[in-house]
């Protein structure tokens, strides 16, 4: 380095001279078909293999070669350019690795592209002109469009590979799958056994295992479509809806709070509407493309079935932060991870450092979602009449809100006689404005400041302004001075003074009331503060004298009285305006019964179901750029429109409100190279327990193309051909060969794709804690198939056997088990569980009271206890493991059970309960072959 | 170390049915960096079971550098301790008590008024001679130079739920792992009957529940386990440590038949990690359940140590802590009391005397027992609120306090933690607040430098610990962050 940069000192001061002279000529016109040259065969390069080290953000040897200028200009080492001599460019010596520095650093460039250079500078490095010339951070988004292979299209099918072993394949995709492996010489595993294939649709399709009686069925079918039959049976339960939508509920971060509320119920009411939706889509196999405009605009669509609008939960459903710019970060992230497999939320603060995300594009669908609102108000997707319970609901909903409204009635109460009793107090400080040091100088008062309600004050000041008449025999005094400037009250005084002694007395508008006039000529004001001192003590004199015994006010005290006793007095106060006389300690009490109204909807069936959806503002929002993410630093506007990476230059602005719908149109269209293969890799990632793209959520730049790309493409293409339908999908997976392989291991195969990239068996799977929990449920007889509704407290209870995915989620505080058991994080979507072994969870299987009632009862049970005594355990293998036990199974069981004395005194399980419950606890129960 | 006896590596490549590729990947350069190899310190394994599997996500690991420090307990005073009531002097205040700043009061959650000065008497402890008020005469008497007081703590605003995330987490508002979490992602455990993590309160959550000891984004295996410390019962410890209906000796004949029928089930199944892993699972749980049991029980401690801790439930926990610490519990937090009970805004003196009082001595105990125990040196004790109070009198507000003009409002300008242990240079203090308390002027330490500083005493680099999710890399102290070297012994 050192020596190169010696030899380069003489050059540096020639080639300064040279550069001088260049920059000094008149600017080159280039022809269009020179400037076509270097559009097609220099731009690119110099956007993907230079820029980053020499471009706007680092100059690498203080060398930048984004403008014609910059290169002209050369480097830290002097010219890079020749002209005169294009052979003797340092720049064609350093790009043909012809000495010391070579540049690009990870790889020389190809013959073709180093011989371009030449003649391009030859050319006298042809550039455009002006804006087009400039090279942007979309140059390179172009580049990573052009190359990134998740961005290009999917292709369509081509014809099916050559392979050798023929008679194996059962689908397109196992020719696929065939080739690859018969090129690494791998041979795919044989087809497991009918148990082992009924067992692993079941619980990988339905999460829970298929009874004895099913797998003999199938094990002795001789039909030719025997297992089709099982695929489509499978496919066809309600089951299924229960077990997939809980998949689709990780990539939407469900949960049945908000997070984080000090003083309101953290319930959402009504997210169960979502759950419920999600799974009934599973069922309902609604076409994928109609499940992502549902859950991003149902609200902007004609829907069939009014119970669609629940699926907008996807949105609404996340951690509430009470604060715009992160509720709508966060539906930005799990629409565009969990439909596209984009990080765009990385875009927040500043260019993606790593995808073609810009900035702007964050803040283009942040205009959409910030132009969506969620109502006060959400819609009822089903009548009071249809829904069960309603009346008892209704009930008891009547009760509590009695509480707020009595609570309501009694500080109303008080309120009105504290203010008239107080008025004195109140009509000053409304009146008068003491300031802080007045105040203490004000003798008479005897409310301290920090009792004081300030909407009082308020009332006054408003009834004065704007209820009360100028020509009010009472008040016309104080409404002629009372906003009177310090400076110029005394002329203002004296001549309302001069004024008043041509009034007459009277109670009737325009005349003045005898008992202020008396009062205000006694001592008339020096300033504002005066004059309210002096209507208050009327005001209050008044006041006392009806507390007197047998009190009977004069006409002039009883129309004074009147403005404390009118309906519209501000002492008045009703349910109607109570709430403005709260102070926080108030608040606090009455937000308590608020609460408890929440949590009585929340948790209280009978409530007739909502949708969480949102709605479009009246007027969208038109998005700037946040600079760092700060919304106080607004950058340059942008439009609401699809991104740059998947649409490039063609894009146009959304149209239609804030664009939600035609976002989601965007995302399920059919030529978005991206939305089917990241479904394809989810589905086959929860079949195969392993995903074809290891970040199912991110396929951007940094994600390698997969090794079963073409696997992935043709399922797109299926997918399609298909209308979308996910039950289609699962299909043609589950009748392939691949699927169908055993999952034993085979060391030579292992030797040589240790990772089965190649899908040279299955992989075996544990299973997840909801399959776990409801197969335990199932084989002791006590699984409660109810659906949908409320979620319910599971994790705590050993008396509640609804299927786990009806569990109460609170994101708040997640049940520890679920945490140990790999649950995902409800705060933000979720790509894809961790699988960790812990003994926390061996814990739960050994000693929770959830598992433990399950052996117990199960013993209790008719089916067990008719069973005779030599049987029970081929009875208890075929109910757990659809199977007969071996002999040395059988072995290890009479071995167990001969024990039975010593069960021990203070143990409450008698030894057939505790070998059921050692059955639970088995590998074969916890894994799926 | 007899219950070593029998567990055998039989394949560490991929015991949790995850790769050790996927789970490289999966976790960024930051897990790559630490070695996944379960290599232990020697001294480590005198006193604490090792986990068998290696990739079991809390099995020890190495960090970036050899840490100082092994294990940190967390003294959280949460509601926000008074600084100038405790570790920061400030007779300038004493001074003006009653008259109001020379500088207009900077702006707080609530209206403040005029100086109030400290009702308590400070003096000098020690040899390093720092200033400590009377509410901590004991532990300033004992260990005044072992603690560096740092005394220009700041945050970003004066409410609590944003101040304790961004204490615990280092984030205000948006979801992310708490330093615990981050702590026990690192370095793992070293005792893997525990949790790594244990986050204890007496009676109930401390505002802002579980999240202050969150997990977020990294696997629910590293979040807190919350305690309420008034049990004492390991059964809140660690869910279904116990089982009610079979003795342990009938249990275990239950686990023998198991793993005869999972061997019987493994055969002719060839290599299969993800088997072996769960089986040997069973026998990790049936430990746990005999060795985790006696960590609450503190009746086999000396009266006398359990006299000097003291009483409260606070002094309690802490303790607890210690033989947490001392079976190798890698972060302990240890919150006051449920609520926020450090927050007055009235009364400051009964209350802080009586919240001081409850601690004093328990914390002078807890540093004498590390001591005695050699664990002082490896332990990172640190102690603080999620922001301090004002140096100005709070003024009422109605319905909000009680209105008596004797309380201080919340301030995240200026505040004092102080940290001991664990490879802290005592007997110093860092940074000073203006004359009167209320910002910090001179070597501002924003809360990312506290737990730069932190994660460098336990061997990290803060900027190297990160974990890739959702398409990039995060780190606790996100871009920001300076480890503070002069703390550093």
């Amino acid at each position: 380095m050192n020596l190169f940069r010696f030899s380069l000192t003489g050059l540096f001061l020639l080639s300064w001279q040279l550069t001088d002279a260049a920059a000094q000529q008149e600017p080159i016109k280039f022809s269009t078909e020179q400037i076509d040259f270097f559009e097609s065969n220099i731009r690119p390069v110099l956007v993907s293999k230079c820029i980053e080290c020499h471009g706007p953000d680092t100059q690498e040897s203080e060398l930048r070669i984004d403008s014609r200028e910059s290169i002209l200009k050369g480097s830290a080492s002097g010219s890079i350019i020749n002209l005169e001599r294009p052979n003797e460019s340092l720049l064609l010596k350093v790009l043909s690795h012809e000495q010391e520095i070579q540049m690009p650093p990870d790889g020389k460039l190809s013959e073709k592209e180093i011989a371009a250079f030449l003649i391009w500078v030859e050319q006298q490095i042809p550039w455009p002109v002006g804006k087009q010339g400039e090279i942007t951070k979309y140059d390179s988004y172009d580049s990573m469009r052009r190359e990134h292979w998740a961005f290009q299209p999917v292709p369509g099918n081509t014809p099916l590979p050559d392979i050798t072993n023929t008679a194996w394949p059962r689908s397109s995709l196992d020719y696929l799958v065939l080739a690859k492996l018969e090129d690494a010489g791998i041979s795919p595993s044989q087809e497991a056994d009918r148990r082992t294939l009924i067992r692993r649709l079941y619980l990988g399709l339905l999460g829970i295992p298929p009874t004895f009686e099913e797998v003999q069925a199938f094990v002795t079918d001789t039909a030719n479509d025997a297992y089709e039959q099982v695929v489509d049976r499978v496919l066809a339960s309600p089951k299924y809806g229960e077990r997939w939508g809980r998949h689709w509920l990780d990539v939407a971060r469900y949960s049945d709070t908000l997070g984080y509320n000090f003083q309101r119920e953290r319930r959402f009411p009504y997210a169960y509407t979502y759950r419920d939706y999600v799974i009934r889509a599973f069922n309902q196999d609604i076409a994928y493309d109609d499940f992502i405009r549902q859950q991003i605009a149902a609200d902007m669509m004609d829907l069939e079935d009014r119970r669609d609008l629940a699926a907008m939960g996807l949105l609404t459903v996340g951690r509430r932060y009470r604060n715009e710019q992160l509720d709508t970060d966060d539906r930005i992230d799990t629409v565009t991870r969990g439909f596209m497999g984009l990080t765009v939320a990385c875009a927040r603060c500043h260019d993606h450092k790593y995808d073609a995300i810009p900035t702007e594009d964050y803040y283009s669908l942040y205009g959409v979602f910030a132009s969506a609102r969620v109502p006060s108000e959400l819609p009822q997707i089903q009548s009071a009449e249809e829904t069960i319970g309603y009346e008892q609901f209704a009930e008891g909903l009547a009760v509590i809100q009695q509480e707020i409204d009595q609570y309501d009635t009694k500080r109303a109460t008080e309120f009105t006689t504290l203010f008239r009793d107080k008025v004195y107090d109140y009509f000053v400080r409304a009146v008068g404005r003491p300031s802080e040091e007045n105040l203490k100088t004000i003798e008479t008062l005897t409310v301290r400041d920090t009792d004081i309600r300030q909407g009082q004050i308020a009332a006054w000041q408003n009834y004065l302004l704007k209820t009360v008449a100028d020509d009010d025999p009472f008040f016309a005094l104080l409404k002629a001075l009372a906003l009177t400037e310090p400076a110029k009250f005394p002329e203002s005084e004296a001549n309302v003074r001069t004024k008043l002694m041509t009034i007459e007395e009277g109670l009737k508008p325009g005349q003045v009331n005898p008992l202020i006039k008396k009062a205000y000529l006694e001592s008339p004001p020096t300033s504002v503060l005066d004059l309210a001192l002096i209507y208050a003590g009327v005001l209050q004199e008044v006041h006392a004298a009806t507390k007197l015994a047998g009190a009977q006010l004069t006409p002039a005290q009883a129309q004074i009285h009147k403005h404390l006793t009118a309906d519209n007095s501000p002492t008045t106060v009703t349910l109607s305006n109570v709430n403005s006389f709260y102070n926080r300690a108030d608040g606090n009490t009455r937000n308590g019964l608020v609460r408890k109204i929440d949590r009585y909807r929340s948790t209280t069936p009978g409530n007739p179901p909502r949708a969480m959806v949102m709605v479009e503002k009246p007027n969208p929002y038109n998005p700037v750029v946040f600079i760092r993410g700060n919304s106080g630093r607004r950058g340059e506007a942008v439009q609401r429109q699809f991104l740059y990476a998947l649409e490039g230059d063609k894009r146009q602005p959304f149209q239609q409100g804030g664009g939600r719908l035609e976002l989601a149109e965007k995302i399920a269209h059919p030529d978005n190279p991206l939305t089917r293969r990241v479904l394809v890799n989810r589905i086959w990632m929860h079949h195969f327990g392993k995903s074809l793209v290891p970040s199912p959520s991110d396929f951007g730049i940094r994600c390698d193309q997969p090794v079963q790309l073409d696997v992935m493409d043709y399922l797109a293409n299926s997918l399609l051909e298909n209308d979308w339908s996910v039950k289609a999908m699962h299909k043609e997976i589950l009748l392939s060969a691949t699927y169908r392989q055993a999952s034993v291991d085979r060391p030579i195969a292992r030797a040589i794709d240790p990772e089965n990239a190649l899908l040279w068996r299955t992989n075996r799977q544990r299973l997840e804690y909801e399959s776990f929990r409801d197969s335990v449920m199932y084989v002791t007889d006590e699984l409660d198939f109810r659906m949908g509704g409320l979620s319910e407290d599971l994790t705590e209870s050993d008396t509640n056997n609804r299927r786990a995915i009806y569990s109460f989620i609170d994101r708040q505080d997640l049940p520890g088990l679920l945490r140990v058991f790999d649950f995902p994080n409800p705060d933000s979507h979720s790509a894809r569980r961790p699988v960790t072994t812990v003994p926390q969870q061996a814990l739960f299987t050994m000693n929770s009271p959830v598992i433990l009632e399950r052996a117990k009862r199960f013993v209790q049970s008719p089916a067990f206890s008719t069973t005779s005594e030599d049987s029970r355990v081929t009875f208890l293998y075929r109910q757990l493991f659809q199977r007969d036990p071996t002999d040395h199974e059988r072995r290890v069981a009479e071995e167990f059970l001969a024990n039975r004395e010593q069960t021990g005194e203070d143990s409450t399980m008698n030894v057939w309960q505790q070998y059921i419950h050692l059955l639970l606890m088995t590998n074969e129960f916890m894994f799926v072959d | 170390m007899t219950t070593q006896q029998g567990i055998h590596h039989s394949n560490p490549a991929s015991l949790t049915g995850i790769s050790r590729r996927e789970l490289l990947s999966r976790s960024g350069t930051g897990l790559g960096m630490l070695g996944l190899a379960g290599l232990l310190s020697d001294d480590s394994l005198l006193r604490s079971v090792i986990a068998a599997d290696s990739n079991s996500p809390l099995a020890p690991k190495q960090p970036h550098f050899e840490g100082k420090a092994k294990h940190v307990i967390h003294i959280f005073c949460n509601g926000g301790p008074s600084h100038v009531d405790t570790f920061d002097n400030k007779p300038e205040l004493t001074k003006h008590h009653g008259k109001p700043l020379p500088f207009s009061n900077l702006r707080t959650e609530r209206k403040t008024g005029h100086c109030f000065g400290s009702p308590f008497s400070f003096k000098p402890y020690g040899k390093s001679g720092i200033q400590v008020s009377e509410l901590y005469a004991k532990t300033a008497t004992a260990h005044i130079d072992d603690m560096c007081i740092v005394r220009s703590m700041h945050a970003n605003v004066p409410n609590h739920e944003p101040s304790l995330l961004l204490m615990n987490c280092g984030e205000s508002t948006l979801i992310r792992p708490s330093v615990g979490s981050w702590v026990s992602y690192g370095l793992g455990t070293e005792n893997q009957n525990l949790p790594a993590f244990i986050a204890m309160c007496p009676q109930g959550y401390p505002i802002k529940g579980a999240q202050n000891w969150q997990s977020a984004f990294l696997p629910g295996i590293y979040q807190g386990t919350y305690i309420n410390s008034q049990h004492q019962d390991v059964e809140k410890l660690i869910a279904n440590i116990k089982n009610k209906e079979i003795p342990l000796q009938e249990q275990r004949r239950q686990l023998d038949a198991l793993k005869q029928l999972n061997e019987i089930h493994k055969a002719g199944r060839g290599e299969a990690p993800e088997l072996d892993a769960r089986i040997e699972n069973y026998e990790l749980a049936y430990r746990m359940q005999l060795e985790a049991s006696d960590v609450f029980d503190i009746r086999d401690e000396p009266a006398n140590i359990v006299e000097s801790y003291g009483k409260s439930n606070p002094a309690r926990q802490m303790l607890i802590a210690r033989r947490l610490v001392e079976r190798g519990v890698r972060y302990v937090q240890l919150w006051h009391g449920a609520g926020q009970p450090w927050d007055n805004h009235d009364d400051i003196e009964k209350n802080h005397r009586r919240l001081a009082g409850e601690q004093d001595s328990a914390i002078a105990a807890l540093i004498n027992d590390l001591k005695r125990l050699g664990l002082f040196e490896e332990t990172l004790i640190v102690w603080g609120g999620e922001f301090g109070r004002t140096p100005v009198v709070e003024l009422p507000t109605a319905g909000a306090n009680a209105g008596k003009i004797n309380g201080r409002d919340h301030n995240h300008w200026g505040f004092t933690v102080w940290l001991a242990g664990g490879g802290i240079k005592g007997g110093q203090t860092y940074g000073t607040t203006d004359p009167f308390g209320f910002k910090a002027e001179e070597n501002p330490v924003h809360v990312h430098d506290l737990h730069a500083t932190m994660l460098h005493l336990l061997g990290f680099d803060h900027k190297q610990l990160t974990y890739r999710y959702a398409g990039r890399d995060y780190r606790l102290t996100d871009v920001h962050g300076e480890v503070k070297h002069a703390w550093i012994a």
